[in-house]
């Protein structure tokens, strides 16, 4: 019984420390921004963070397999392209559009990954050229039109809701099922222990293929989110998400090596990278200290963090 | 009639034979034991039968129908379930979620962590596991994982159970359990595949023996009209004389210890241990599995932290890393190669090499590797420790079970250690390399290094040791020594300190 209340109690470090992290960086962010907690600001910010807890639930998705996707920001392009290009014929099929375009591109990746045996860093990497090619296709130059009352209704809440959060909330509350489905479980299996998991009939490859394709569906829904921030696609928008959805996830305490890992976690690691972006902001230093900063910040938490939930060795 | 019909099967790796049309029937209702030295062959012939690996010639039938397109999501469906010689657990998710990996009950999809504690409890309560379900697996030891497995092979009621080395990591209260298993299955009428390098356990629980030699079939007897020395013979193609090596001599023991350690503590491992090693002598630490022998040597090696007070040859000393301890010629021999031993994905040459550093590059300025060194140190402990590898180059994961474990324990051997200490370190090794190793250890011992080994094998203990420490809860309990060590007392000891104490 300890054992289990210690495990319970330290699987929730992560995210008691994350959210102690998020209450500090909210009251220095008042400190600069005394609207902060309307709901105008709360709607315009959880726009404007979406996207990157999205692409960090995706990245998370991945590395729990044990893999890791460094196309995700070439994905998330795509999928606004897709969505901005297609906004004129009915938003509801460019959703559909956008997400299907994501999932496939994600099952590409995770086909090349299970079926090829090379190391996910390199096949994604190179599906990040490729996709980002194919984009350019869609897209060519900054565009689209996504219609102007889903975006005002977006960023400026809907009736007094606001519609980023929605889905967040939406999200995690399917993750929270799929985790405990079939797929979730061997999903967290096949990362802790791949060939056992096979010895023990689990569908490695299949499983590897569907992580991959939930994780383009949860970046198209953050590509899908950008353009209707934005009110149009672009390209080239893609790229920052790739690195911050990885250290997002890692802050999280997602495993590079696989297996472990909490979504909640990830989402709360993508608000505090947010959250510290735009304080850095605030602060008026010179872009180039901004990043020295956020790379220190980031470098302290991971550290603390690790200390404070390391296994005790024996 | 047969249950599973292994028909002149063959297998290569990379131009490497490594069965040669094999063939052996294993009956309903039996229990058949594959017998033979490290690698022989019997995980690769295993791994034909459980659909991890394909045949290149021959057949295999499973009540006459050839097995076409195999994998181990089809042998698990067809009733054949296994535990493997390397564990396929996954140490991040619970005891239970591990023990239906791969079969997960659901209740309209989603698989409820209640429910599945709830089932996984009467299949550890039947492996003789007192674990909560919901524990990491990681958490474990060795030997309760193994239970595990054991637990996860049961979920599906096999007709046919494969045990690679299943009982390697087990003392002997948990073998019982196992046996109790496996007689369970075979009076229901399922049938047992076994693999041992622990003779006496093939004798007590099977029906048959087939001996496979450098991946052929010697023989298949029944036990009934077979003998260990039989045995023995056609697994080494020789007689097999005297096990253990001769003790030291009593008068040996005035000499000062090489290590002293007084009131060793290690937080939730063991707590108030003395121990006095002694060059010439081998010491034992005994008891059931799990009651802090682990800490004890990990303790030594620097591995973890530790209260009390260590003394190295009469000067105290504090040893706070493996690589202080190295450098007090302490050498540590682990229980899990995988993880402490042994760099798995690299050569055995790189294994063998890289404790030895100081000897294969001795030009101190450039420090550059000295290849012909390095190569003739390689040779020489693959010679001394029969380490039967491919080349030097194999990979050190590539190797069977066994051989790993010899290359674990081999390179070490050129630093000259002081101090020996061994967990377990004849795990899953046959009785001729066993007998190697015991009269090696002997041979250390005489040339002055004071040694100290665990083990769950009662026997070994006893024809090994010159004095067993016996373990409870972290404290040790007893010991015995001379004409008080044997098996009996020790089993005594283990079991029930407080009778004995009192
Ligand atoms: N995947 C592989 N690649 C190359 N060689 C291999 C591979 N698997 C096994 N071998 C070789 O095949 C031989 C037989 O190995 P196997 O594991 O079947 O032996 P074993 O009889 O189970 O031995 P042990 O008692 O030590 O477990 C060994 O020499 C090993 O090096
Ligand atoms: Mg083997």
């Amino acid at each position: 019984m300890p054992d289990a209340l210690a495990g319970r109690l330290r699987g929730n470090l992560d995210v008691v420390g994350l959210g102690a992290l998020i209450v500090v960086l909210l009251a220095a962010y008042s400190h600069y921004d005394s609207t902060l907690f309307t709901p105008a600001s709360i709607t315009i910010l959880s726009a404007q963070f979406l996207p990157l807890i999205l692409a960090a639930m995706g990245q998370s998705a991945v590395m729990l397999t044990g893999g890791i996707d460094l196309s995700l920001g070439s994905v998330l392009a795509l999928a606004m392209a897709v969505f901005a290009v297609t906004a004129d014929h009915g938003v509801p099929l460019a959703a559909v559009c956008a997400l299907a375009v994501a999932a496939a591109t994600g099952a590409v990746n995770g086909t090349l990954v299970a079926f090829a045996g090379l190391p996910p860093i390199i096949v994604t990497l190179a599906a990040s050229f490729l996709w980002g090619g194919v984009t350019l296709i869609v897209l060519p130059q900054p565009g689209g039109s996504v219609p102007s009352g889903l975006v005002k209704a977006y960023n400026d809440g809907w009736n007094g809701v606001a519609l980023p959060l929605v889905v967040v909330v939406a999200v995690l509350v399917v993750w929270k099922l799929v985790k405990t489905t079939r797929f979730g479980l061997s999903l967290y299996a096949v990362g802790g222990n791949e060939h056992g998991a096979y010895a023990s009939g689990v569908k490695t490859r299949t499983v590897k293929i569907s992580a991959y394709a939930l994780a383009g569906v949860f970046v198209g829904l953050a590509g899908i989110g950008l353009a209707v921030q934005t009110g149009s696609g672009d390209a080239t928008i893609g790229a920052p998400y790739t690195l911050n959805s990885i250290a997002a996830s890692v802050l999280a305490g997602v495993s590079f090596f696989g297996g472990v890992g909490q979504m909640r976690a990830a989402v709360l690691a993508a608000l505090v990278i947010g959250l510290l972006t735009n304080l850095l902001l605030f602060t008026g230093l010179s872009p180039f200290y901004q990043l020295i900063l956020q790379g220190v910040v980031l470098i302290v938490a991971i550290t603390v963090k690790t200390f404070a939930t390391r296994e005790r060795t024996e | 009639m047969a249950l599973l019909t292994v028909d002149r099967v063959s297998k290569s790796f990379a131009g490497n034979r490594v069965l040669h049309e094999v063939s052996f029937d294993v009956r309903a209702g039996e229990v058949l034991a594959l017998v033979g030295e490290n690698g022989a062959g019997k995980s690769t012939v295993l791994s034909l039968i459980t659909g991890m690996q394909a045949p290149d010639a021959g057949e295999l039938r499973l009540d006459g129908e050839p097995l076409r397109a195999w994998s181990p999501l089809r042998a698990r469906a067809a009733g054949i379930s296994s535990v493997h010689q390397e564990l396929s657990l996954n140490p991040h998710q619970t005891v239970a979620e591990n023990v239906f990996l791969g079969q997960w009950p659901a209740r309209r999809g989603l698989v409820l962590g209640r429910d599945l504690a709830r089932r996984a409890r009467p299949l550890l309560e039947r492996v003789g596991l007192d674990v909560d379900p919901r524990t990491r697996a990681g958490r474990l030891s060795l030997g309760q994982q193994q239970l595990v497995e054991l637990a996860k092979a049961l979920v599906c009621a096999p007709r046919l159970l494969i045990l690679d080395e299943a009982t390697s990591a087990l003392d002997d209260d948990q073998v019982q359990a196992v046996f109790r298993v496996v007689r369970e299955l075979r009076a229901a009428g399922s049938s047992v595949v076994t693999v041992s390098h622990r003779m006496a356990e093939l004798f007590a629980i099977s029906d048959r023996l087939t001996v496979l030699k450098d991946g052929a079939v010697m023989a298949t007897r029944d036990r009934a009209g077979t003998d260990h020395d039989d045995i023995v013979r056609l697994m080494i193609g020789r007689e097999l004389s005297d096990l253990f090596p001769a003790k030291a001599a009593p008068t040996k023991a005035a000499t000062a210890p090489a290590l002293r350690a007084r009131g060793l503590t290690v937080p939730g491992g063991c707590a108030g241990v003395d121990l006095e090693l002694t060059p010439g002598r081998i010491l034992g630490l005994g008891g059931l599995q799990g009651q802090g022998q682990r800490a004890v040597l990990r303790a030594l090696f620097g591995l973890a932290r530790h209260g009390g007070e260590i003394e190295l040859a009469g000067r105290p000393a504090k040893l706070s890393s493996p690589r202080e301890a190295i450098r007090a010629r302490i050498a540590y021999v682990p229980e899990d190669r995988k993880v402490e031993g042994l760099h798995v994905a690299q050569s055995v040459r790189a294994n063998l090499a890289l404790t030895n550093l100081d000897t294969v590059a001795p030009a101190r300025r450039l420090t550059t590797v000295d290849r012909n060194a390095e190569a003739g140190l390689v040779a020489d402990l693959i010679d001394r420790m029969r380490i039967k590898a491919a080349s030097p180059s194999q990979e050190a994961r590539r190797l069977s079970g066994g051989n790993q474990q010899k290359v674990a324990l081999a390179r070490w051997l050129p630093s000259e250690p002081r101090v020996l200490l061994l967990a377990e370190p004849t795990r899953g090794i046959d009785v001729g390399t066993k007998r190697e190793i015991y009269h090696l250890l002997r041979r250390l011992a005489d040339d002055g290094v004071a040694v100290l080994v665990t083990s769950g094998d009662t026997m070994e203990l006893v024809g090994l040791c010159d004095e067993v420490a016996v373990m409870y809860e972290g404290a040790v309990v007893e010991r015995l020594a001379g004409g008080d060590l044997t098996e009996e007392r020790l089993v005594r000891a283990s079991v029930n300190p407080a009778v004995t104490h009192a």
